[in-house]
């Protein structure tokens, strides 16, 4: 087998395995979700927030993998010992992706907000700071998995583009979705 | 002097490409989020049909995936000079490209119902056979004619922005991938609709 095959042979086993990790972890959002089926029953909103609200996760933290990938290809990041050496870049890149989403969210709870009023003629202005709240949790937690997925990545050997960017976007819709429940549930007790 | 311009330079341009690429998130975003008003009228109905809000992240999440891969290789075809007829359906490569994901999909939307089924069954302690032939229905045809759509839509759209000069890829791949976040919400809020 020539050094080309092998390394095609290689990337589609990334390929499927972060292709089934993908699925498995959908599955588990979608058991949360029917877990916290009351919420999407009692808070008028959610089901117009969440999609855009997952949507926004997967893309900025698929960015920042990549980024962070190619920087890592660069050199401007190194690994010794399994550990990252420029964690200040790293840091600063996280704060600049945390601070985007929140702001984001913010434009998506006013967007279902009004779309809430306009088409179903319900104002529920406690859908904005839902948003808000829960985009800086799952910021938070989000930036942590990140850090650490990163690092294991690394550790195995594995091409962090090809592995990363599937599960990284399965894995901001589990944390991203739970954190919003979970702020809906405290805004609604 | 000049070192000062340049740098003066660079972050204008940085500040402007991360504003560009806020913009894009938010449309996304704003994109993904309608298709969610298709289930906020239904809510009731929805989240009775566990399987359903189940299988729901997975078939967004797949549709997704699909939509960057016809997007992707649709653009290098485009360059390669691979796609050269009219509508890009004729093309042989296009053709063998919708039959594996056609049949990546139906394997995929068949595993993802089954166990959508199976978490559901565990979680309210019975199984419907009725219900869960329904779902099962709904996760297949969903993901064909989705695909098929796509499939049409990428290489209309993808065909246009080529031979108007512009880059298929910073266009395709975000908006196929919103397109197919809101058409998949808007195709099982209407199954359901039907069927239940």
């Amino acid at each position: 087998m020539s050094s080309q095959e092998s390394s095609s042979n290689s990337e589609l086993k990334e390929i499927l395995l972060s292709g089934r990790i993908s699925i498995l972890i959908d599955i588990l959002n979608g058991s949360v979700i029917t877990l916290f089926r009351e919420v999407l029953m009692s808070v008028p909103g959610v089901f117009i927030l969440i999609p855009g609200f997952i949507q926004l996760r997967g893309s900025i933290y698929s960015i920042l993998s990549s980024n962070i990938s190619s920087e890592i290809a660069l050199g401007n990041i190194k690994i010794k010992d399994g550990k990252l050496s420029n964690t200040k870049r790293l840091i600063k890149e996280l704060t600049k992706t945390s601070i985007t989403s929140i702001v984001i969210s913010t434009f998506l709870g006013i967007f279902s907000y009004f779309a809430l009023l306009f088409t179903l003629k319900i104002a529920y202005p406690l859908i904005i700071p839902i948003a808000i709240v829960g985009s800086i949790i799952s910021s938070l937690f989000l930036s942590i998995f990140m850090y650490f997925l990163i690092l294991k990545a690394i550790k195995k050997g594995l091409d962090l583009d090809i592995i990363s960017g599937p599960i990284i976007t399965s894995l901001s819709d589990l944390i991203g979705t739970s954190c919003l429940f979970i702020t809906a549930l405290l805004f609604i007790i | 002097m000049i070192s000062k311009f340049q740098n003066k330079n660079r972050i204008q341009s940085k500040t402007k490409n991360y504003i560009l690429s806020l913009f894009v998130l938010l449309i996304t975003s704003i994109i993904s989020s309608l298709g969610g008003l298709s289930f906020q009228g239904i809510e009731s109905i929805i989240t009775k049909v566990l399987p359903i809000i189940v299988i729901f992240p997975s078939l967004n999440d797949l549709m997704g995936n699909f939509a960057i891969v016809f997007s992707s290789k649709f653009s290098t075809w485009l360059y390669e000079g691979k796609i050269k007829e009219k509508y890009a359906f004729d093309n042989k490569e296009m053709k063998r490209l919708l039959r594996e994901i056609s049949i990546a999909g139906f394997q995929f939307s068949a595993i993802i119902s089954f166990l959508g089924i199976f978490i559901s069954a565990i979680v309210e302690h019975q199984l419907n056979i009725v219900s869960s032939l329904k779902v099962f229905l709904i996760s297949v045809a969903v993901v064909e004619i989705l695909i098929l759509f796509l499939f049409i839509i990428i290489s209309v759209l993808g065909l246009y922005l080529f031979k108007k000069n512009k880059d298929p890829d910073e266009i395709l791949i975000p908006l196929s991938t919103s397109l197919a976040d809101f058409l998949t919400m808007v195709y099982v809020a209407s199954f359901v609709l039907l069927l239940f």
